[in-house]
């Protein structure tokens, strides 16, 4: 009896999912004709209605708030989707962004450091987390293991330590990146007060659409990092990715 | 005498007709004063106009019009001239409506005209002006003089400030409700900047004791300069329904309306309008006002875009005489005036001007409108007051079709060059749409400890090495081979076999002489004893028992003997491990 049950309810399971997921792949695909014939609120109602949504869904609904000149809404999608994006979708999100922030005028140089940055962010688009530690792991063993026997000659040192030194930045690099929650600012001039309190004092202003680090969340207000700065903004005038 | 008699009264009237024709040959000239109802009357009201006629009469042909002196003093606008002529003699009458706005006597006249080389002379008239609450005092007197119909102008202040608001009021009061009002006479008003009336509000009013209807009539009017201005007196027709009782009045009913139309005039009003203090601000109005309000939508745009930028005034005031105002804006923003409109509120106390414009972003960037100034001067404070908007960013960002507005030529003709851009990348049709499952990173700790348990294994015996540098460490290292080396001999004497304790005496003093044991001699093993402090028998003894110790693990050895051999080589690595 309980058998029976049990198999049951794993195919009623099975059946809904893949209704569920039939519904979710109509929604796209009349969400991207919708989004053809320029019908962009429509198109993002649509996108909005897919219930479990993949990084194609979060790219095509930042493109939808572009054409509606909602700039920092579409870099927040774009963000979004660049998690798990593949080479190709990266480098589309990236010229997005880019053109983007050129159009509101907030691009700026790029100096040696991003460029470093940007480079190991390329590197990372073909590794996990858990690739690069089990590369990492592997590579420090065989390291002690030549250590150990003798084997370890000054250039097989030299190799296996710079090899290392990469492997662990392009963690760090993206553990931070996975593991760093971002923000948008949505408002004009958005202020930046000492506290989680409109009666505090304003310290600063947050310019439109730019990037912050957010620190904490409480209710109605973030604590961000800003320019070197660190300050609450009420939650209406960020938009987390 | 009968005949006498009838003939006395033809004699009579011979006699006038020849006085009357003298008369009429006796040409002259002569002026008359009468109101405006056509009653001859020498006294008039301020701001209320009379008629002044000169009737010529007799003269041969026709007639110019006549010289009053005196005339030019006052507002006069000639209303008419009537001409009959009977045998070549005509009388002339020109008609003259007269205005005097300052109470006192004056004298009109004499009206002078020269004819056919003749000069003709006129009476002149003695005119008393009044003000028009002295002749209201009068006519309350006069118990035979019913106000059943009158005019009254009223403004709310009569002493101002150049472009101050004053509302007006006429009303127009009456008993009868048969009356019907014909005509609203208009006046001329200088001095003054007069917005149109309003539609007319009715109600009932009791003016002591006496109740009255009315039509009123409301307006604004703005003074455009400073000093002592009359209002005149309005001018209302009225039609009256004749009251006749006459057998066919019902059929001449049909024929004309059978009304009788009268004329009714207000008072006139003394204002008093004051120069406005000096100020170098540029005052762009007059009145009391809330606030400016700016606001620009929308607040971001392409290059070459338009925003509309709208100022919001909200007051009491001359809204229709505040000019556009002149923009402060950075160099990046152009603008244009577009639109400006007045709202006024339902109690029309408060109103709004809206000046919208549009402003057009020429570069991109975050640009700052700085706040706007609006100068007043307030009635209530007498003084100026200047009102501040709040500054407004806009950001202009580079647009698709880039519109670059170039010098103008000679020919001051303004091209535009349209350049087109790139577009954002494609949508992504291919998907995923679906979240994709990724495998879970190795939790940190984890991932820690699986990086130093290699490590360990590599630093061990490292750190075991390092640690031999300390004499407490070498001497535990010494005990710890003894241990081991009892260990073995133990597990020797289990199996009942001997032939190692050689090798395990060997091996023990190797390490303890930090030697190779296939380098180690008995010498080296003697005087390593020596200096732990053992003595000659002490070496004897170990001698004897390191022979039989080689004998055993070289050559055949007593199966019996094997139990006491064990037994004295733990005795040996006990008195080693005490000195150790």
């Amino acid at each position: 009896m309980d058998r029976s049950i049990r198999r049951s309810c794993l195919i009623i399971i099975f059946f809904s999912f893949v209704m569920f997921a039939g519904n979710d792949e109509e929604l796209f695909l009349r969400a991207n004709k919708l989004y053809e014939a320029a019908e962009y609120d429509k198109a993002l109602l649509s996108y909005e209605s897919i219930s479990q949504k993949g990084r194609a869904v979060f790219y095509n609904m930042g493109n939808c708030y572009f054409h509606k000149n909602d700039y920092p809404h579409a870099l927040v999608y774009w963000m979004r989707a660049e998690k798990d994006a593949t080479s190709q979708e990266y480098a589309m999100i990236q010229y997005n962004k880019n053109y983007v922030l050129q159009k509101i005028g907030k691009n700026k140089e790029d100096t040696w450091l991003d460029k470093i940055k940007q480079l190991f962010e390329t590197f990372n688009l073909y590794v996990s987390i858990l690739n690069l530690q089990i590369l990492i792991f592997l590579v420090w063993g065989i390291f002690l293991f030549l250590y150990y026997y003798s084997y370890l000659k000054k250039i097989r040192s030299f190799l296996l330590t710079s090899f290392l030194c990469i492997l662990a930045t392009m963690l760090f690099l993206n553990y931070e990146k996975n593991s760093t929650l971002y923000g948008i600012i949505t408002e004009q001039q958005a202020h930046l007060f000492s506290g989680p309190d409109k009666d505090l004092d304003v310290i600063g202003f947050v310019k439109y659409a730019d990037h912050v680090i957010i620190k904490e969340a409480r209710e109605g207000w973030y604590k961000i990092r800003y320019s070197d700065k660190g300050g609450w903004i009420e939650a209406e005038a960020i938009q987390i990715v | 005498m009968v005949e006498k008699m009838d003939k006395i009264p033809g004699k009579l009237y011979v006699i006038l007709l020849l006085s009357l024709f003298l008369i009429n040959i006796n040409a002259g000239i002569r002026l008359e004063m009468r109101t405006t109802d056509g009653v001859a009357n020498n006294t008039a009201v301020v701001g209320q106009p009379f008629l002044i006629e000169v009737i010529i009469d007799g003269m041969q042909g026709s007639v110019q019009a006549p010289h009053i002196e005196g005339l030019d003093k006052f507002f006069v606008k000639r209303t008419g001239m009537y001409m009959s002529s009977i045998n070549g003699v005509s009388t002339t009458k020109y008609t003259y409506q007269v205005r005097i706005d300052q109470p006192g006597r004056y004298t009109i006249g004499p009206a002078k005209l020269i004819h056919q080389k003749q000069e003709f002379v006129s009476n002149t008239i003695p005119v008393i002006v009044e003000n028009s609450q002295s002749l209201v005092n009068k006519s309350k007197n006069n118990k035979n003089d019913e106000l059943k119909v009158f005019l009254r102008l009223m403004v709310d202040v009569d002493r101002v400030v150049v472009g101050q608001k004053i509302n007006a009021t006429l009303r127009f009061y009456y008993q009868d409700p048969s009356i019907s009002l014909a005509n609203l006479g208009q006046t001329d008003v200088t001095g003054f900047d007069i917005k149109p009336a309003g539609k007319p509000i009715g109600g009932t009013v009791d003016i002591k004791g006496v109740h009255y209807k009315f039509a009123e009539w409301h307006w604004e009017m703005f003074p455009t300069k400073a000093g002592e201005f009359l209002i005149p007196a309005y001018s209302a027709d009225y039609e009256i329904p004749l009251k006749d009782n006459h057998l066919l009045g019902s059929f001449f009913m049909f024929m004309n309306n059978r009304t009788d139309r009268k004329r009714v005039y207000s008072n006139a009003l003394k204002i008093t309008v004051d120069p406005l203090p000096h100020s170098n601000l540029p005052v762009q109005a007059i009145g009391v006002f809330d606030n400016i309000h700016a606001q620009i939508t929308p607040a971001v745009a392409k290059e070459g875009e338009g925003m509309v930028l709208s100022l919001e005034i909200s007051g009491d005031g001359n809204m229709h005489a505040i000019t556009t105002p002149v923009l402060d804006l950075p160099s990046a923003l152009k603008y244009y005036d577009s639109n400006t409109t007045i709202i006024n509120d339902d109690n029309n106390e408060c109103a709004k001007k809206r000046f919208e414009f549009i402003v057009q972003g020429m570069e991109t960037g975050d640009w700052e409108i700085p706040e706007q100034s609006f100068v007043y001067f307030d009635i209530n404070k007498q003084d100026y007051v200047t009102l501040k908007t709040s500054s407004l960013s806009v950001s202009i960002q580079p647009s698709l079709f880039k519109t670059t507005l170039s010098v103008p030529s000679k020919n001051d003709v303004i091209s535009e060059t349209i350049v087109k851009e790139d577009t954002i990348a494609p949508l992504n049709v291919k998907g995923p749409w679906y979240p994709v499952a990724t495998w879970k990173p190795i939790p940190w700790i984890l991932f820690y400890c699986m990086l130093w348990i290699p490590m360990m294994f590599v630093l061990y015996p490292a750190l075991c090495n390092w640690s031999l540098r300390f004499e407490i460490m070498k001497r535990r290292q010494r005990k710890k081979a003894c241990k081991n080396a009892r260990k073995q001999i133990i597990m020797y004497m289990k199996r009942n076999d001997n032939k190692f304790i050689y090798s395990v005496f060997i091996e023990l003093f190797a390490f303890l002489n930090n030697q190779l044991s296939s380098s180690l001699e008995s010498s080296t093993i003697d005087y390593y004893l020596v200096q732990l402090g053992f003595s000659d028998y002490d070496i004897k003894e170990w001698h004897i028992f390191f022979a039989s110790a080689a004998h055993a693990a070289y050559a055949q050895s007593d199966k019996n003997k094997v139990h006491e051999l064990c037994r004295m080589a733990l005795q040996w690595i006990d008195r080693l491990e005490e000195v150790v």
